[in-house]
């Protein structure tokens, strides 16, 4: 390691998005040949400073050198051409090109000869850098608005390795990948290591880091904390130095006993809908339910029906009364909940402010003779926020402008604030740091204790055994196999069920 | 045989069924209309052309029936002194500096295309009242009007679907504007400067509103200069046409072809209701049902496939 050169250095780098200070004095250096772990809570600058190298962002100050140069990319075009490539955390593809023209978009001068762009030899590439990868299922022809999330990232990835980067920044792109693509992904880090490059590497999965970073650089609150060899990576300090504080080893339940109340809050029965095929299920009082599976099982669609949000062709869902649940509005009379996996689409309105966020499902409540009293609103804003500890300025802050993990916490505020009795949590720790997942399962550990009943949907097992009492695992979906907790199911035993 | 092939005579099953149809139905109407629904067609399809370019970068303009009979009559004046060249001349620039103009405005004052457009159609219908003088109406030598008569026009709209397609599948430009419509955000992220490629997209349409220009005044020989905001009328049909060309997207993925099948249909539609003797105003109330329908089933078609899916699984 000692005798790896400097690839890439940033020193002093600052960054404000208005009154928020998003980095502070921060600096990075990155060794030739290397996978550096870039890790720290959400929020803590890992992003900014990432997309900063990446030519997204201009900092306010600073420098960087790439090869002993300075380097001061004004776009991320310059930053391609430069040789740094970043893959970024949301989807970066567009659904109206096909996997060809987005793979080289921004880059299609090299097809081009005298004005017209030779279409056949641009495929005719794509194809190469797909198999290169190892995603020759996706043609280059395909529109990326038929393929999938995960075939989508693929595509992004080929555009990465179809640049020939020195240096690729990965920001937080695992979570959207099953097995396989984080496969394809740790592969290309592995050649990009061989072939002398080096790679920036951002997840929340510690063990993750661990396993593929050579070293670690640890930022908190937009400050640089420290830099960790591989010989001192331990997933106790890593942790500590996120935090600042001791975060315990199992930050899942402790008990091993299931639910045992009888009383029904939902049933769902016989349902054929979207991918889901004849699916039959109860969530009792005060109780749990995971359901795991593969990205594609159908899954995420359970989400959809049981807040009405997604028709059944056949089946129904009802309520305790035994009353049919057909459309989001009648979930929401009985009580119900719902973030999707989908947080920044489909759970919140990220162009407007916190307060507007957290009121929405709540106006009956906030409102006299049909006027909202704005002073109620600010009341009750504040005291969720200060429940869930949201990181924000103020409550006319923009949802866009917070990270992951606090975005999360304003629409679990909005159906706390609602009272909901039945919350329906799709993949709610994805793209989030372990100090507020801790936050989170505590926080449903209380609401469990206070009888709300919870659907937890995720695509991590080591989450949905550690914090249900009973886990329904699907496949092609159809429920493959049932769990309680008490027979404390073990990933290799799911993960049977599920392929 | 080629499957675009194949694909492009499944489309064009849909004309030649509402042809069929009204040739049963409309006495009068029948294969010696053919010529005529394909030289009315002509001038909303290249309208169409340049329109898909904006609307696939997600924006509306509602201007360019006002930028074309301004090009018109523009063009018509420059041909008095100076024949044709003055003709394609006149029209080129005249819709070319409507094109710049709101352009400009688009990129500099920030204001949305929609609404730049309407004052543009406001400016332009003044201007071209006042370039016609009293009269309102302009005409021109049938000499120079030749160049856009049949069959010079049906080779002026197959250069012009050549050039939309070159544009939209062989040029960077097209690849760009698609990206746009996509996500802005997302193109700026990747370097794609999302500014430049409307601006581009914008002047695009002021060639097409040049060739619709030389089209329309030939095709009378004359132009009547409209106002009160008359020109928005013009811009309806080559919607429809785009609208119902992006429908078919799905089985080919060729524009110009498609935005002429869409612009066929219509033709049809029209010719063929005027054969039934429905009036003008009736007219208007078909176009608007057609429109309504067209949208209504263009936003709505993935409900309309689930509710199929559904009812099929019931049975």
């Amino acid at each position: 390691m000692g005798q790896q050169k400097v690839l890439f250095e940033a020193k002093d780098m600052f960054k404000s998005f208005g009154v928020t200070k998003a980095l502070k004095e921060v600096k990075l250096e990155l060794k030739s040949s290397e996978v550096l772990g870039l890790i720290g809570e959400n929020g803590s600058g890992k992003s900014t400073l990432a997309s900063i190298i990446a030519g997204i962002w201009a900092a306010d100050s600073g420098s960087m050198f790439l090869e002993g140069q300075q380097y001061f990319p004004k776009n991320s075009m310059e930053a391609n051409y430069s040789g740094i490539c970043m893959i970024l955390q949301e989807k970066s593809t567009f659904d109206h090109l096909s996997a060809a023209n987005n793979i080289f978009i921004g880059a299609e001068k090299r097809f081009v000869k005298a004005g017209i762009l030779d279409g056949r030899r641009m495929k005719r590439e794509a194809a190469k850098v797909l198999q290169e990868i190892g995603a020759s299922h996706i043609s280059p022809s395909d529109m990326i608005g038929n393929l999938s999330f995960e075939d989508g990232k693929l595509v992004e990835l080929a555009r990465a390795v179809s640049i020939k980067p020195k240096i690729l920044i990965v920001d937080e792109t695992t979570t959207a990948l099953s097995r396989t693509g984080r496969d394809i992904l740790y592969l290309i880090m592995e050649k990009m290591k061989k072939g002398g490059n080096s790679v920036i590497f951002i997840s929340h999965d510690i063990d993750e880091m661990v396993d593929k970073c050579d070293r670690l650089t640890v930022l908190r609150d937009g400050n640089y904390v420290d830099t960790l060899e591989k010989k001192d990576f331990s997933t106790q300090v890593i942790r500590r130095l996120m935090v600042g504080r001791e975060i315990s080893d199992n930050y899942y339940r402790t008990d091993s006993e299931s639910c045992k109340n009888e009383e029904i809050v939902l049933q769902v029965k016989d349902v054929i809908a979207g991918k889901l095929d004849n699916i039959s299920f109860s969530l009792h009082k005060g109780e749990i339910l995971g359901f795991g599976g593969l990205a594609d099982c159908g899954m995420h669609d359970i989400g959809r029906i049981a807040f009405g949000l997604l028709s059944t062709d056949t089946g129904e869902v009802k309520d305790a009364k035994g009353k049919k649940i057909e459309a989001p509005a009648q979930a929401m009379s009985r009580k119900i909940g719902y973030i999707a996996k989908n947080r920044d689409q489909e759970a919140l309105m990220t162009n407007s402010p916190i307060l507007d966020n957290i009121c929405i499902a709540s106006y009956d409540k906030l409102s006299k003779n049909g006027c909202i009293l704005p002073g109620r609103e600010n009341k009750f804003v504040d005291y969720l926020a200060d429940q869930l500890e949201i990181k924000m300025q103020d409550s006319k802050q923009y949802v866009m402008e917070l990270s992951g993990g606090n975005k999360q916490k304003v629409a679990l505020a909005k159906w706390l604030g609602f009272g909901a009795d039945i919350l329906i949590l799709d993949c709610p720790t994805r793209g989030i740091d372990i100090g507020i997942k801790s936050n989170l399962y505590n926080l449903m550990i209380k609401l469990k204790k206070e009888g709300k009943s919870i659907i937890l949907i995720s695509e991590e097992l080591p989450e949905v055994i550690g914090m249900s009492d009973r886990v329904i695992i699907l496949k092609n979906g159809r429920i493959s196999g049932e769990f309680r907790r008490e027979a404390h199911p073990t990933e290799s035993l799911l993960i049977d069920y599920m392929v | 045989m080629d499957r675009n092939i194949i694909n492009i005579i499944k489309l064009l099953l849909l004309p030649v069924g509402m042809f069929l149809i009204f040739t049963l139905i409309a006495p009068g109407f029948g294969f010696h209309s053919i010529p005529v629904i394909i030289s009315q067609s002509i001038i909303q399809v290249v309208i169409g052309f340049g329109l898909s370019l904006l609307m696939n970068a997600e924006l509306m303009d509602f201007s360019m029936g006002a930028r074309t009979v301004f090009a018109a009559i523009f063009g018509g004046i420059l041909s008095q002194s100076m024949g044709m060249p003055g003709l394609i001349f006149g029209c080129l620039a005249g819709a070319m500096f409507g094109a710049l103009l709101m352009a400009v405005l688009y990129q500099y004052l920030k204001i949305p295309v929609m609404v730049v457009s309407l004052g543009i159609v406001m400016i332009y219908e003044v201007l071209g009242a006042k370039l016609t003088g009293s009269s309102g109406y302009l005409r021109i030598g049938s000499d120079i009007y030749q160049i856009g008569s049949y069959p010079n026009n049906i080779i002026i709209l197959i250069l012009s679907g050549v050039l939309c397609y070159i544009l939209y599948y062989k040029m960077r430009i097209g690849c760009h504007i698609t990206a746009v419509g996509n996500d802005e955000k997302m193109c700026r992220n990747i370097g794609v400067h999302a500014d430049r490629v409307k601006f581009i997209a914008i002047m695009l349409t002021g060639v097409y509103c040049a060739i619709a220009a030389v089209l329309t005044i030939c095709y009378s020989g004359a132009i009547t200069a409209s106002t009160g905001m008359g020109t928005l009328g013009i811009i309806f049909k080559p919607i429809m046409c785009v609208i119902i060309g992006r429908q078919m997207r799905k089985t080919l993925d060729n524009m110009p072809i498609l935005i002429f099948i869409g612009g066929l249909c219509i033709s049809i539609i029209f010719n063929g209701f005027i054969a039934l003797g429905l009036p003008d105003a009736l007219q208007d109330i078909v176009l608007g049902i057609f429109l309504i329908i067209v949208m209504g089933y263009s936003s709505n078609s993935k409900n309309i496939t689930n509710f199929y899916r559904r009812l099929m699984t019931a049975k």
